[in-house]
């Protein structure tokens, strides 16, 4: 049995995933104290896709934590005290209608209460690229077990547009791209030997994301 | 292949015999197989949701919103061949909804279950869900979830005459991989039509003649019951361009998935 456990935590070690990340700085950052910031993911009509919530929801949790953690709020309250000016029908689709709905003096007033100092906005998905191999199982009185092998590879890409809510600029972009493939090999038990190809974009779009705030490019 | 089931499962100093392993087996394969036909036998979904209030600058008018027995028991039930019974009691939320709009709206409201005379409001709104309609990921072949409503509001004056009616489409959709069943990413896709609803309501209450003409006072006339069409524009477009095409898109598909597939609305 402890053979079998370790077996299975060398080998989700073993899954590797390649992660880019790419930075476009268009004007200087920074954070003052009171400062926060909000991640929001693009869901606008009528485009079908969205990013994903837990991708979202992850980015916004690693940048609130860590060393140089920052204030953010998350997107479902942002979304609510903000009703209706961000929902997917009617949010901002480029920064050229940021400075008219922050004519709002209602909704302005509510992002200074808020301190909302920058909206990100992430755009993207992960997606299966490609998968092989087949597996079986089978479950009788006499027993049960599978046999086969399964391979897939997932490829994340995701991009962080940054706008400013002071004068309504972007002050930057930043991208994340990962890969990785799968395995799960079964004799009896299944292995699942899994690349996190959308943790490790996330971590990563954190990490450049609390650096591109924080450091003010310098 | 059954020693090894044997022995992940069987407790130290206890002896397990083929007969209780097979037992063992059959109730997990009952298990697994009642996970599987529940996962498979639609969802019954009840929006008890808390929404937000508009932020909007109030108009100088007490509102009456009458929010009527049938709205209030709204329930939509639809039996999707091989995919079950998906019932959504979406009539709940409406008292919530409507509240936090009269908050957002108007500088004062009152909630009614009847249209009748009354003196101390200004006007008063019917709104009524006409339509609703559901897709799931495995008719569409798309990851989503979807909901489609259609509102009709009818504005009254004080003395319970019509003024106008305006029809409004809602769509709201969520992405099965964001949650676990049928049941949750229903109610997201539900919970968000209706927000769509409440954010069309708000932002195109002001620009809505219908709803202009009632703010400002105008007493209505049993005839006037045609719901407003916005005028077509020299380009052929309307005076509502964004609003009114994705209102168009959103009516149109309502339309084109009601004649697809069977429903009960109650």
């Amino acid at each position: 049995m402890k053979f079998i456990l370790t077996l299975c935590i060398t080998c989700f070690l073993c899954a590797c995933v390649n992660t880019t990340v790419q930075e476009v700085r268009e004007r200087e950052t920074g954070i003052q104290a009171g400062d926060s910031v909000v991640v929001i993911g693009r869901n606008n009509r009528p485009s079908h896709e969205e990013t994903e919530i837990d991708f979202v929801d992850c980015v916004a949790k690693d940048l609130a934590s860590g060393g140089n953690a920052l204030a953010v709020v998350s997107e479902q309250d942002f979304k609510d005290q903000t009703f209706p000016w961000f929902e997917p029908r009617t949010a901002p689709v480029n920064i050229k209608e940021l400075p008219k709905l922050l004519e709002q003096r209602l909704l302005a007033d509510r992002l200074n209460e808020l301190g909302i100092k920058y909206l990100i906005w992430l755009d993207g998905k992960t997606q299966r690229t490609s998968s092989a191999g087949s597996l079986a199982c089978s479950v009788s009185p006499a027993g049960g077990g599978c046999f086969g092998f399964l391979t897939w590879e997932n490829d994340a890409s995701y991009e962080a547009t940054i706008w400013d809510t002071d004068d309504g600029k972007t002050v930057g972009r930043i991208s994340s791209d990962a890969d990785g493939t799968s395995y799960m090999p079964a004799i009896v038990l299944p292995i699942p030997i899994i690349a996190r190809v959308q943790n490790n974009a996330c971590a990563s779009m954190a990490k450049q994301l609390e650096e591109f705030l924080v450091n003010n490019g310098v | 292949m059954l020693k090894t089931a044997m022995w992940t499962q069987a407790p130290k100093n206890k002896k397990v015999t083929f007969r209780s392993a097979g037992a063992k087996l059959k109730s997990y394969a009952t298990l697994a197989w009642t996970v599987f036909a529940v996962g498979c036998s639609g969802a019954q979904v009840s929006l008890d949701s808390q929404f937000p209030t508009p932020l909007l600058e109030p108009l100088p008018v007490h509102a009456g919103i009458v929010l009527t027995k049938d709205l209030l028991a709204y329930n939509h039930n639809e039996e999707i061949k091989g995919s079950g019974n998906f019932d959504i009691n979406i009539g709940v939320a409406q008292r919530n909804m409507f509240s936090r709009l009269g908050e957002g709206l108007f500088s004062q409201y009152t909630l009614s279950e009847q249209l009748t005379y009354n003196e101390n409001v200004d006007a008063t709104l019917l709104p009524e869900i006409t339509k609703m309609q559901i897709s799931l990921p495995s008719q569409t072949r798309s990851e989503y979830f979807e909901v489609w409503m259609r509102y009709e509001f009818h504005f009254y004056d004080n003395e319970a005459n019509l003024i106008g009616s305006w029809v409004l489409p809602a769509y709201g959709k969520a992405n099965q991989n964001d949650y676990r069943g049928n049941g949750p990413a229903l109610k997201a896709a539900a919970l968000s039509a209706c927000r769509d609803a409440m954010a069309f309501f708000s932002l195109n209450f002001q620009s809505n003649s219908v709803a202009q003409r009632w703010a400002a006072g105008e007493k209505g006339t049993p005839a006037a019951t045609e719901p407003e069409l916005a005028p077509i524009q020299e380009d052929g477009s309307t005076n509502e361009s964004e609003t009114t095409n994705a209102e168009e898109n959103a009516a149109e598909e309502i339309d084109s998935a009601a004649s697809s597939s069977t429903q009960q609305s109650s």
